[in-house]
């Protein structure tokens, strides 16, 4: 486990979209000893509203959403906030949609039931990467310097 | 006899010209014969004449002869005497005269010869006489008696052989007449014949040709249409005998035209796959396809000349017949009430679908009745097959939108598990430094470090989100699991075990599990409304009420999704009622509405607006066959461009 970064006063934060009050609720007790800061949006018009609020490291969202749906709201994320690390997670999804989400350059696609063990694994190793490339960034920035 | 001094005759020139002919020999044998037979007739004439002629001058001579002889004796006179003499000298002269004509006959010769012996016998008495006056100056009694009877002798010899001739004359030309007659008889005869023999001959060559027409007109009329005008001549009768060829040349195209068409008829009927049958106005089959032959199970034999009632099975001929005659007026063919039946020959009833008409006559009268059965057998396979079908093709719909919903529950009831276990072994590990701290408590060996330690035990389990979170975890796994259980019960009542019989059921259930398993399919488009009224138990099929329902809340949901602006929600309506005799459910969607154009198509088979992979165009077509069919409800929609459509169920109660 990351200890070190525990303390670190700006911790990742992780975007939890899903049109299931419960859902969300599971993610946050399953998150409640993680490194990370955990928020929710019921709707892919929320999360889009959060995104514009605060940074975000990664997002984890359902596909099956009134109104947008998963893969088309993960689309826009891609355009708009490219650093975002996407994560689908669906509980029954079309062949179009996991498609398109890969094609996209998700970072992983997966399925409902998942185990919380699973699921704080995945989004530990995106935060993993997510903080190797903003360091490789600023290295390179700094050389560049 | 084609021509005549150079010039062709037709017939009507030939008869004239023939019959000019016979004329002209009738009048000139009638001429020559009347001139000959005048001729014959004056000889005759003439020769009579003049035996009549002596014969009156015998006559004549004889009389005077004896009045002269007798005036003599009165007066005395000589010269007179010598007179009378001389004159009976004279009559024998005479007499001998008509002895030697040559048409005298036997009869009148013996009478001439007699009359010679008279006249002998006269010369005889009246010289005696004489003698006896000259000698006496008077005549005396038995001289004068004597010459008396001797002149009389002579005179009725006379008259005698006057008459004779004179009826003989009278005989002769009655006999001449008669010859005459015989003679104009025999001519006539002679003409008939000659005329009978030139008619025959003209009649002959003349009607020969007709007789060739009437012989083919009889080949014609048994079936023989191989007639060929020869041609020799140009009169009537060859135009005739040519325009009995063309007759016949085009009776023989017309029937080879005719005959053609009837095996293409007969080809077209034999292979036609729907049951022909064809009867007369009894009610007798006349005509049978092939197809009836296999569908009921006879021989063609069989079928034609037995009525048509013994393979009816629901309705009868009598009543087919007054449907066609009161469709025959408008032109139409009738459908005969529903389900119409045939026998089949091993007693099996045959669904089909039968279609009537009259069949007519050219001159448009009505000649029996045509039948034209489809057997639904097949039909009602399929249609049963189709239902399975579409019923597998919703439940694979449903079932990827159910396990969607069991994994998103499932999902949370396990993170609910999970957090529980991690809580409890939590709690537990502080119970445990409680324990401690209480058996350190007991010992008195509690110092303010235990204190510390337990703080730092709390904050580590994270006591008050524990104590915060978890009873809230607990409700949300049993209303996961209740939500699962639910999913899986409305599942059972959806897909309702296929039963023979109908069953009563709570249709209201029905539509509520329907809608829950369903749910997935609007729940992202449509926000759902039910308003379920009172309704008593209905005897139905619940399984496939069911995926009617089911059908009309997907099409309402994806009319829904087609409509409403990309991130707006649309409005399923669900509401169930009595009404009279029939429950109703209606179900009302708020989206596009159906085109006018396709309305009158939508119930068909695999008729879809839907793309590959959201519908096969079965759901509506299944839904009536269902409603309509199966349950004898009604299925009907309205449809509002741009506000939405309601399609609404009727079941009939009881």
């Amino acid at each position: 486990m990351a200890q070190t970064s525990m303390s670190a006063p700006a911790r990742p934060v992780v975007l939890f979209v899903d049109d299931e009050r419960n859902i969300l609720e599971g993610f946050r007790d399953a998150f409640r000893r993680e490194p990370c800061e955990v928020i929710t949006a019921l709707s892919a018009a929320d999360a889009l509203k959060l995104l514009e609020t605060r940074h975000i490291d990664v997002v984890v969202s359902d596909e099956c959403m009134p109104k947008l749906s998963g893969s088309e709201f993960l689309a826009i994320v891609h355009e708009r906030y490219p650093g975002v690390i996407r994560i689908m997670l669906t509980g029954e999804a079309s062949l179009s949609a996991a498609t398109r989400a890969i094609n996209d350059g998700l970072y992983r696609f997966l399925s409902k039931p998942i185990e919380p063990d699973e699921l704080r694994r995945v989004v530990h190793d995106a935060l993993r990467i997510k903080s190797a490339t903003e360091a490789s960034v600023r290295a390179r920035l700094a050389q560049g310097i | 006899m084609r021509r005549v001094f150079g010039v062709r005759l037709k017939l009507r020139g030939k008869l004239v010209l023939t019959f000019l002919a016979v004329g002209l020999v009738l009048t000139s044998i009638n001429v020559w014969s009347t001139r000959w037979l005048q001729q014959r007739g004056e000889i005759v004439v003439a020769q009579h004449n003049e035996t009549d002629r002596i014969a009156d001058r015998l006559a004549a001579m004889a009389t005077t002869t004896a009045e002269q002889g007798f005036g003599y004796v009165l007066s005395g006179k000589r010269a007179e005497k010598e007179a009378c003499l001389a004159k009976l000298e004279k009559f024998d002269v005479v007499r001998r005269q008509l002895l030697a004509q040559s048409d005298i006959r036997d009869e009148e010769y013996a009478v001439l010869l007699g009359l010679g012996q008279s006249l002998q016998r006269a010369q005889v008495d009246a010289r005696h006489m004489f003698e006896v006056y000259e000698l006496h100056g008077h005549v005396d009694g038995p001289s004068f008696e004597a010459y008396e009877a001797a002149m009389d002798g002579l005179s009725d010899g006379v008259y005698q052989l006057s008459d004779d001739i004179r009826l003989r004359s009278t005989a002769d030309n009655e006999a001449a007449r008669k010859r005459e007659g015989h003679a104009l008889l025999a001519i006539a005869l002679a003409a008939a014949v000659l005329g009978v023999a030139l008619g025959t001959g003209i009649g002959i060559r003349v009607t020969r040709p007709l007789f060739r027409l009437r012989d083919a007109a009889i080949r014609v009329g048994e079936g023989d249409f191989n007639f060929t005008s020869e041609g020799r001549s140009d009169d009537e009768l060859d135009e005739l005998a040519q325009a009995f060829a063309e007759m016949a040349a085009s009776i023989r195209r017309l029937l080879a035209v005719e005959a053609d068409q009837k095996s293409r008829l007969a080809n077209i009927f034999a292979s036609l796959g729907e049951t022909v049958l064809v009867c007369s106005p009894d009610g007798r089959i006349t005509a049978a396809n092939g197809a009836a032959c296999m569908t009921l199970g006879y021989r063609e034999d069989e079928l034609v000349g037995n009525p048509l009632d013994t393979i009816l099975g629901t309705a009868r001929f009598a009543a087919l017949l007054t449907r066609a005659e009161r469709g025959a007026s408008d032109g139409t063919s009738m459908n005969p009430g529903q389900d119409p039946q045939l026998l089949h020959k091993d007693g099996k009833q045959i669904a089909v679908s039968l279609s009537i008409s009259l069949l007519r006559t050219a001159a448009g009268e009505a000649a029996g009745l045509i039948c034209v059965a489809r057997d639904l057998s097949e039909h009602r396979r399929l249609e049963a097959e189709l239902r399975q079908a579409q019923k597998l093709e919703a439940i694979g719909r449903l079932a990827s939108g159910i396990a969607h919903e069991i994994n998103t529950t499932t999902q949370f009831v396990s993170d609910c598990i999970y957090f529980v276990r991690d809580a409890t072994r939590d709690l537990l590990s502080l119970i445990e430094k409680y324990q401690a701290a209480q058996a350190g408590f007991s010992s008195g060996e509690l110092t303010p470090d235990t204190l510390a330690l337990l703080n730092a035990a709390e904050q580590e389990a994270d006591l008050p989100y524990l104590v915060a979170r978890l009873p809230m975890a607990i409700e949300r796994a049993l209303a996961g699991l209740s939500r699962i259980t639910a999913i899986v019960r409305s599942m059972k009542v959806f897909a309702h075990p296929d039963q023979r019989q109908m069953e009563p059921v709570d249709l209201n259930q029905a539509v509520q599990s329907t809608l829950t398993v369903a749910s997935n399919e609007y729940k992202y488009v449509a926000e759902l409304e039910t308003e379920f009224g009172e309704l008593p138990q209905v005897t139905c099929h619940a399984g496939e009420i069911n995926q009617a329902v089911l059908n009309l809340v997907i099409n309402a949901a994806h009319a829904i999704a087609d409509h409403a602006k990309h991130g707006e929600k649309g409005l399923i309506r669900v509401r169930t009622r009595r009404d009279g005799d029939s429950a109703v459910i209606a179900i009302s969607d708020t989206g596009g509405g159906i085109p006018d154009s396709i309305q009158d198509r939508v119930f068909d088979p695999f008729f879809t607006t839907k793309e590959v992979g959201r519908g096969t165009g079965q759901g509506l077509s299944v839904a009536r066959s269902v409603i309509v069919e199966k349950h004898r409800g009604q299925l009907s929609f309205e449809s509002q461009r741009g506000q939405g459509t309601t399609f609404e169920i009727r079941l009939p109660l009881g």
